[in-house]
């Protein structure tokens, strides 16, 4: 019996969170970039160590307006953060979230640090990426554009989402 | 009919557009549907049917309590706000289409984020300049101190090879080894200054120092300077002015100038002449050097002005920064200076326009004398080489000057405690201590004794600050036997 559980990417305008679901579940990506306004929900059926999972993944416009979120986040099984490695701003929302949602340390959670295609472009250090250790989160780096660990990420916060059962 | 508590809730929410709604058992049964999915994409569902087999992807909401989805997208051009709402036993899921809304909004903010990327981006580039530019300034500013720093310490030795030279060429002035190693010394501490000058970053601001000097005696003085490497070459060189008198010019960069074009000059002709004209005029004075060697390719021409250009690159001499030196130097006096003719092997003209200024205020005390009589008079010269200590004693050894020397600014105090002295002749750096500083404690001490600093660095930049700071004056080095009698006697 499979069981349904409802993840929300959460991040910066434009650090990819559409992208990401649209390559994760059709496994396309487009170049043109379009703003998500409010959410857009889609499922992807995953069996994860002999045990399926219906993701309901819940791709949410970008966080720029103070608490539009509240809505979307109700009873969130899983989280993806995803922070932009090109975009130094986008790490800023890691802090300014959890801050103002301290409930949602508790959700299982990882963290894709997207468009690791663009190398010439990537500003992080690894330090900065370290320093998202402290959250407790898996750390992947992600291209919503080639696929690189796009998958692998998705497992593992369902992974994570089926042992807390 | 829709029931009160729906029409209700969207007259309290202000939901005005066209919307649909399933009434819901406890169970989440679909018991009735209002209104028409269609509208909003959707077929209509049938009763009896469980809500969550026809919407899946609200299976993990939880429907124990109200709830709002703000602009759901249902598709790409179908966008609706969600309520749940229960009103006693009766549970109510109503689509509110916000399609037209949404679309002006994805607009909108489409636009906004774009801008704010395109922002963002320049932002870095911005930033990337920005660092880009400090690493290169850092890095131009770390090249100018080591080639001033280079330049200073060349200057020292420089000073005892001139100087002894000097010495020898009075006991034996036809002696042609020596005469060799003089005119190649004077070639290094011309070569030296250059260097100095290119690696300041501050030559286009160069500040200027006017000063009045007699045209026959500043033309005489660089046919004199220039003449050892000219007779050498069996070259004639003349000079002529169209005034007698005076003009105020900043003698010491128009004389590096000049010095530069007339050892070019000497340098590119194997025989013929060498002039230096001066045309004195209400508005300019043009100074025309003008010679008969090997003269310069049309296509030349135009890069002679750029660093490590040179005319012949095969023929080993020179560094190719003389003229690009002199040339910053005019600038920065004001002046221009330019190639004005030249043909291939009949010889080049080049032309340095000066504008007529009025003389900077003299920061100096006395008007240099040489008659001044130096008998019974005590001179302290404080330096950390030997070797220049004994040259300035060489030097005065026929002057009624008393000299004593000192190897630090601590065996100088001890002097200045027993010895009356007239005149302290100091270097800039004795050991790790600093002339400023001994100064500012001789001044301290009610010491007024006055104080000439020896300084490699030619900038008048800094020897204006040197003069502010307290010192007396400032002689550069390398010096020779006249210039450091010069001193002495204006200061004493």
């Amino acid at each position: 019996m499979s069981v349904a559980k409802k993840i929300c990417l959460i991040g910066r305008f434009a650090v990819g969170k559409t992208s990401l679901v649209k390559q994760f579940i059709e496994k396309q990506f487009g170049e043109k970039y379009k703003t998500t306004v409010g959410v857009s929900i889609s499922t992807k059926n995953l069996t994860v160590e002999n045990k399926d999972i219906s993701l309901v993944i819940w791709d949410i416009a970008g966080f720029e307006q103070d608490g539009h979120y509240a809505h979307y986040m109700r009873g969130v099984h899983g989280l993806i953060w995803v922070l932009d490695g090109t975009e130094p701003e986008s790490f800023k929302i890691l802090e300014t979230i959890n801050n103002s949602l301290p409930e949602i340390k508790q959700v299982p959670s990882v963290c894709f640090i997207n468009k690791c295609d663009l190398v010439d472009e990537w500003v992080i250090k690894e330090s900065e990426i370290n320093s998202l250790k402290e959250f407790n989160y898996a750390v992947y780096k992600t291209s919503a554009k080639t696929g690189e660990n796009v998958e692998a990420g998705f497992t593992k916060l369902a992974s994570l989402l089926l042992s807390s059962l | 009919m829709i029931p009160e508590v729906v029409k209700n809730f969207l007259l309290q929410n202000k939901e005005k557009q066209g919307f649909f709604c399933l009434q819901l058992t406890n169970d989440l049964l679909i018991e009735h549907v209002y209104g028409k999915p269609q509208q909003l994409g959707l077929s209509p569902p049938k009763k009896g049917l469980k809500v969550l087999e026809v919407l899946p992807v609200f299976l993990p909401e939880m429907y124990n309590e109200e709830f709002e989805i703000p602009f759901y997208n249902l598709s790409e051009h179908s966008v609706c706000n969600i309520y749940f709402i229960k009103k006693h036993k009766e549970n109510y899921l109503i689509f509110v289409d916000k399609s037209e809304i949404f679309q002006v909004t994805q607009k909108y903010q489409q636009f906004a984020h774009e801008d704010n990327i395109s922002k963002n981006k320049f932002k870095r580039i911005a930033q990337e300049l920005e660092r880009a530019k400090q690493k290169l300034n850092k890095s131009n500013q770390e090249k100018a101190t080591l080639i001033a720093m280079l330049s200073h310490e060349l200057g020292t030795p420089l000073t005892s090879i001139l100087g002894y030279c000097e010495l020898l060429l009075e006991e034996d002035e036809n002696n042609h080894n020596l005469q060799v190693i003089h005119r190649n010394s004077i070639y290094l501490q011309h070569l030296i200054e250059n260097t100095l000058l290119f690696g300041k970053t501050e030559v286009d601001s160069m500040s200027t120092h006017i000063e009045t000097i007699n045209v026959e005696d500043f033309l005489g003085s660089l046919v004199d300077t220039i003449l050892p490497a000219a007779l050498e070459k069996d070259i004639f060189i003349s000079a002529q002015s169209s005034e007698q008198g005076t003009i105020n010019i900043d003698v010491t960069r128009t004389k590096q100038i000049l010095i530069n074009l007339l050892n070019n000059a000497v340098k590119y002709s194997n025989h013929g002449s060498v002039k230096i004209c001066c045309h004195v005029s209400k508005e300019q004075y043009e100074f025309l050097i003008s010679d008969t060697g090997i003269g310069i390719d049309v296509a030349q021409q135009n890069n002679i002005f750029n660093p490590w250009e040179r005319v012949n690159k095969n023929d080993g001499k020179g560094s190719g920064i003389g003229l690009f030196i002199s040339q910053k130097l005019a600038k920065a006096i004001g002046g221009q200076l330019q190639l004005k003719e030249s043909t291939k092997n009949v010889g080049s003209v080049f032309q340095l326009l000066l504008p007529v200024k009025e003389p900077s205020v003299n920061h100096e005390n006395k008007t240099p004398s040489q008659t001044i009589c130096l008998q019974a008079k005590t001179l302290l010269v404080i330096d950390d080489d030997q070797d220049v200590l004994d040259l300035i004693e060489a030097f005065l050894e026929k002057t009624e000057l008393k000299v004593i020397t000192a190897l630090s600014f601590l065996d100088a105090e001890s002097i200045l405690i027993k010895t009356n002295v007239d005149l302290i002749l100091t270097d800039l750096n004795v050991g790790a201590a600093k002339a400023p500083t001994f100064l500012k404690e001789l001044r301290n001490d009610k010491c007024d004794v006055p104080v000439v600093l020896m300084s490699a660095m030619p900038s008048n930049k800094a020897k204006q600050q040197f003069i502010e700071n307290g010192f007396n004056n400032v002689m550069l080095k390398p010096f020779n036997h006249n210039q450091l009698l010069k001193t002495i006697t204006t200061n004493i």
